[in-house]
């Protein structure tokens, strides 16, 4: 029951509130106080019109089916398999868990995305090619990876299928572009947008710069993207928002950077 | 359930695929957004496989997953508030605009399909911390008291908000049938009821 005392008894003729009407109809009330509301109903047409209406609303509530989609139910149970899997497969290669990067308040963890599958893709050729040097940020605004979803990968594979959903979907964000050897950014192979795969979790300042830590939403993924042995350049518009690196599996940290370059960075991923 | 602590990712799999519709649909009606539902049910259902072995069993396993879920979605809600950007503004532009063609749609017309389509429309519109509470109690199914729990407010909060939203509910549907008597009674209920909208005072 509940924390808040009934109100006092009341005469069979008084009408019983609302409020307690509704909480009889979810079995809430104390047995007394039920006995007495119901018997009051059972003389009121009043009150038992209102249950009544209370009942319905509550009855059409339940009733209401959000539609699922079967593929949309499949993957992500799929998905949640997978994670699992792959936290336990990384507690088996001592690497960073999961849990380091979620909230302490509950074990909600991080989450695979179809996006990230792609970047994983795209990294895995990369680094099959050998030629992660480092990796470049830039930030993109609406349909920026269409202009670059021309190009290849240093692999030689089309980045167009890499950066498609993000041309169904144009939104802000991070691209990762690789630098090619002779010091340019090459080209774009995948993208971190917010609630996709990536999110601001702190932003520091010491010395007058500034430090954002992203939290990454497939570590697995990210780990393979990251692990690199450069540090990561950040560019928007060509400009050099500072350098990063990843500091887990999950967890990339972009330091140096300037207060705007923070905060668009934040304003992007926050 | 037994098999899929156990570790047998086919039980486990058909343990998630069980639970999946209910846990989406507590999502689907806290977020009014389809794509966020799906963001959440699947933290959610990532939450439960690997929470799975913690389960203390004090609650039936139905009710854990729903207040899994329900975290899951309210951290989303959260996440969705610290970014009041271009998306909920058009959320919000979408949910207006949806709730307009509903409402045109449903004039004239009466029966159950057309109940459900206000209902869902109005419980949509209802204030957050009331739509909270009523899918809390009719979609999730928690009891006040661990509906108490996952939101942090007094047994008495959750009941007060449970009303009004049922209340404010019931007002549509009269509205849309043209009742000429009120069902509920706020103007008498508030000055009768110790319970009326004051969730400070019985913080």
């Amino acid at each position: 029951m509940t924390d808040h005392p009934n109100p006092p008894m009341k005469p069979a003729a008084e009408h019983p509130s609302s409020e307690e009407l509704s909480a009889l109809i979810d079995g809430e009330l104390d047995s007394e106080r039920s006995r007495q509301v119901l018997e009051h109903a059972d003389s009121c047409a009043i009150c038992r019109h209102e249950r009544s209406s209370l009942a319905e609303v509550r009855d059409l509530v339940r009733g209401l089916q959000a539609p699922v989609s079967a593929e949309a139910r499949s993957e992500t149970v799929a998905t949640a398999l997978a994670a699992v899997a792959g936290a336990e497969d990384a507690e088996d290669a001592g690497a960073p868990s999961v849990g380091d990067v979620v909230s302490p308040r509950r074990l909600v963890p991080a989450r695979p995305r179809r996006r990230l599958r792609a970047v994983g893709i795209a990294a895995s050729i990369v680094l099959a090619a050998g030629v992660i040097g480092g990796l470049g940020l830039e930030l993109l605004g609406t349909g920026g990876a269409s202009s670059s979803s021309s190009t290849t990968t240093a692999a030689g594979a089309p980045a167009q299928s890499v950066l498609a959903p993000q041309a169904s979907s144009p939104k802000h964000g991070i691209g990762l572009r690789v630098p090619t050897g002779d010091g340019r950014l090459g080209p774009l192979v995948a993208v971190l947008e917010r609630d996709e795969v990536a999110r601001v979790r702190s932003v520091a300042s010491q010395g007058g710069t500034f430090t954002v830590t992203i939290t990454l939403r497939s570590p697995r993924s990210a780990f393979n993207l990251l692990r690199g042995p450069a540090g990561v350049v950040a560019v928007a518009d060509g400009r050099e928002l500072g350098v990063g690196r990843a500091l887990s599996s999950s967890t990339l940290e972009l330091t140096g950077l300037t207060r705007s370059a923070a905060n668009e960075v934040e304003h992007l991923l926050g | 359930m037994a098999e899929a602590c156990g570790g047998d990712r086919e039980a486990l799999g058909r343990l998630l695929t069980a639970h999946y519709d209910r846990c989406y649909a507590v999502c689907r009606r806290i977020l009014s957004n389809d794509e966020d539902a799906r963001d959440a049910t699947q933290e959610a259902m990532i939450a439960i496989a690997r929470g799975l072995k913690a389960f203390d069993g004090r609650s039936s396993f139905s009710t854990w997953c729903f207040r899994v879920a329900t975290n899951a979605a309210l951290d989303e809600l959260r996440r969705r508030k610290r970014r009041p950007i271009v998306l909920g503004d058009r959320l919000h532009e979408r949910g207006e605009a949806a709730y307009g063609e509903v409402a045109s749609r449903a004039d004239h017309v009466a029966g159950p399909v057309t109940d459900r389509i206000v209902i869902t429309a109005a419980l949509e519109r209802l204030p957050e911390e009331q739509r909270l509470a009523v899918v809390l109690r009719d979609i999730a199914e928690l009891d006040y008291a661990e509906i108490s729990e996952v939101l942090g407010v007094p047994i008495g909060t959750v009941r007060s908000r449970i009303f009004r939203g049922r209340a404010a509910l019931a007002e549509v549907l009269r509205e849309r049938r043209g009742a000429s008597r009120p069902v509920t009674r706020p103007q008498r209920d508030a000055m009768t009821s110790p319970h009326v909208e004051d969730d400070e005072a019985q913080s």
